[in-house]
């Protein structure tokens, strides 16, 4: 009897000394821990490719400039060569955005240089497609330039590609005139899962590019109902000038009403004035003519003309400009 | 059983003393963890005001907490004088020459006292000694300093603009100082913020130059004489709008199109403020201050992963594919 009592004595005796040591190792173990050493550049660098992409989200293409430049600078510092090659790449991607065309041919070079000495063929794919779609865009595309270089699995449901490439590959194809390859891309991203806010966007893209493509087609209903669903992700992720795009494309359908095409057409033109895009809101002032023909309203008209005066002021300006800097 | 009673009371007697020097043995450790017993020494600073200060309020060297505000009082001859009790293990950082500054944690986050480890070269600061306050520059006072000259170049810039007219060379330095103020207007941020600054400066030397360079020339007489009246940055600048309206539709025009440009460079002025995330160290205060409390909720937040009460290791970097800039595509139908 003496032996059990002193026993579970015994017991409870290291019990409490177990908890003892056990609270005293968890404060231990909570306290000041020093913090791994990190390299601030890399740290400066990604801050400041945050800051450049929330400026992309918002269009201030400028500032997301500046901060691409800047993360460029601090991954140089860094050492850090995949770092480096993504702030190339941004910096492209922002270039080719503000419609410098030189510049962002440049940075492609560049990443693509910097992919092939370091082996990073996803970042050296990514560039490459940009580049060509870039160079296709501005009418000088290389002739030794071919689809079927690009692996076709970017265009099937296997293979895990980033959707940003697929996006390229498949906005590619479509200018390039393949449109199977292009319709199948698009449709590998709209399957994708997910709740990113770029993902989502995307998306909204690839269901544009299909719109655009059946339009294209004059599979109008298909067309329509694409647009249908670009708009619904716009409305989730906030993308006014996609959304203000795919308004305008389903005001020019003609299988909707007259009435909900002019809806269309007048919400893209609000979207375009608030953007101060003159080119897209003179195409959809044209539309919105076109659609009240053959009594357009001559509110309309004098907007168009309003719009035509300031486009030739601006062209002159451009001119004047590029003629200024080549004096300089 | 009276030995068994005792037996008891021995074991619950250990059990008691046990879980008592358990308690002291914590206490001392969080004492020594905070630094309570730790030795200190004394420094002195006289701010122009205590409205920013408080006992016990924390004083920083390069980001670590080496001490905290004693004691704060009001001298006779009407000066304040804050009490420091910094670290003796610190002291051998801190030189003479140090100075002693207020920096807020965040945004909204807690002013701090930060101390700068003063001129290396020279001797270590002493003991009780009196150290130099001095006031960080936020950017809403940079602003405030700024907005001024941009209303000031705003009205220089509207009676260059009249001058313009007059002189209507497209090659005169005055045209090539509007370019570069216009590139400048472009995108105010924080390196612009400095060659704005530098742009200004140079029109005005510029000016100066040419206005004295004209003073010769019967144009120059005219010129001078008007610019002899009324501008605020350069005190002999008349207002030219009496020769402006000779001057006909073809002028005002372009003068129209420089003001809209002196417009744009005040509003994008107003959008630094909004640009904080992308303040560079060479602007002091706010974005600096902003960027260390950054610094340290991820420090925070790293060490929160690898506690003891997520029981996670840091979790691996955020990968590079949410750092690749999305397509910008055109998509117009």
């Amino acid at each position: 009897m003496k032996h059990l009592i002193r026993c579970s004595c015994y017991g409870r005796w290291l019990l409490t000394l177990l908890c003892v040591s056990m609270l005293c190792s968890c404060g231990g173990k909570s306290s000041h821990k020093a913090p791994e050493p990190e390299n601030p550049y890399i740290s400066q660098a990604n801050n400041f490719i945050q800051n450049g992409l929330a400026a992309m989200q918002n269009e201030r293409w400028q500032s997301a400039e500046n901060s691409f430049a800047r993360a460029l600078i601090s991954s140089q510092l860094a050492d850090d060569i995949s770092l480096v090659s993504l702030s190339w790449y941004n910096l492209a991607v922002i270039r080719s955005a503000l419609n410098n065309v030189q510049g962002a041919e440049e940075a492609y070079v560049r990443v693509l240089e910097l992919t092939d000495r370091h082996q990073d063929s996803l970042m050296q794919l990514r560039a490459q497609i940009a580049l060509a779609l870039i160079q296709e865009r501005e009418g000088h595309l290389p002739e030794t330039f071919d689809l079927q270089q690009l692996p076709a699995s970017l265009y099937q449901a296997g293979g895990h590609w980033p959707t940003d490439i697929r996006l390229q590959a498949a906005r590619l194809a479509q200018r390039l005139h393949y449109t199977t390859l292009a319709q199948q891309a698009y449709l590998v991203i709209t399957q994708k899962t997910g709740s990113d806010q770029n993902l989502l966007k995307m998306k909204a893209e690839a269901h544009m590019g299909l719109a655009l493509l059946s339009s294209s087609e004059s599979r109008y209903e298909h067309a329509w109902s694409e647009a249908e669903k670009a708009l619904s992700y716009c409305r989730v992720v906030g993308a006014p000038r996609l959304t203000a795009h795919a308004l305008l494309l389903q005001g020019q359908l003609s299988i909707a009403s007259k009435s909900e095409r002019k809806d269309r057409l007048e919400r893209a033109l609000s979207i375009y004035a608030a953007l101060e895009d003159s080119f897209a809101q003179k195409q959809a002032l044209t539309e919105l003519i076109k659609l009240n023909a053959p009594e357009p309203s001559p509110a309309l008209r004098l907007r168009l003309q309003q719009l035509e005066d300031k486009l030739g002021k601006e062209n002159e300006k451009a001119e004047t400009f590029s003629i200024m800097e080549e004096d300089h | 059983m009276g030995e068994f009673v005792a037996n008891v009371r021995r074991q619950v007697g250990w059990f008691v003393l046990l879980g008592m020097g358990t308690i002291v043995l914590i206490i001392l450790a969080v004492s020594l963890q905070s630094d309570l017993f730790a030795k200190k020494f004394t420094l002195y600073f006289s701010p122009p005001s205590a409205a920013f200060f408080y006992d016990g309020q924390a004083v920083k060297f390069q980001g670590f907490t080496v001490g905290r505000i004693n004691e704060m009082d009001l001298q006779e001859d009407g000066r304040v004088r804050i009490t420091l009790k910094l670290l003796e293990r610190y002291h051998p950082m801190l030189h003479q020459d140090a100075i002693i500054h207020l920096v807020r944690d965040g945004l909204i986050g807690e002013q701090t006292l930060e101390i700068t480890s003063g001129n290396a070269k020279k001797p270590v600061v002493e003991a009780e000694q009196t150290i130099h306050y001095e006031t960080a520059a936020t950017i809403e006072q940079l602003l405030q300093d700024i907005k001024p000259a941009v209303e000031n170049a705003n009205t220089l810039l509207r009676e260059l603009t009249e001058l313009a007219a007059w002189l209507n060379d497209p090659t005169s330095d005055f045209r090539q100082m509007l370019s570069r103020m216009n590139a400048v207007s472009q995108d105010l941020n924080r390196e612009n913020v400095g060659k704005l600054v530098i742009n200004l400066a140079e029109i005005l030397e510029n000016l100066q130059s040419m206005t004295k360079g004209l003073k010769d020339s019967r144009v120059g007489e005219q010129l001078a004489r008007s610019l002899q009246s009324t501008s605020e940055i350069l005190s002999d600048l008349r207002p030219l709008t009496q020769q402006l309206a000779k001057e006909g539709p073809e002028s005002l025009t372009r003068i129209n199109s420089l003001i809209n440009h002196v417009d744009l460079l005040s509003k994008s002025l107003d959008t630094v403020a909004s640009d904080l995330s992308e303040l560079t160290p060479e602007l002091p205060g706010l974005a600096r201050e902003s960027r260390q409390a950054i610094s340290e909720i991820q420090g925070m937040l790293k060490s929160l992963q690898g506690s003891w009460l997520l029981g996670n290791p840091p979790g691996p970097a955020q990968g590079k594919g949410n750092s690749v800039a999305p397509p910008v595509l055109d998509m117009q139908p």
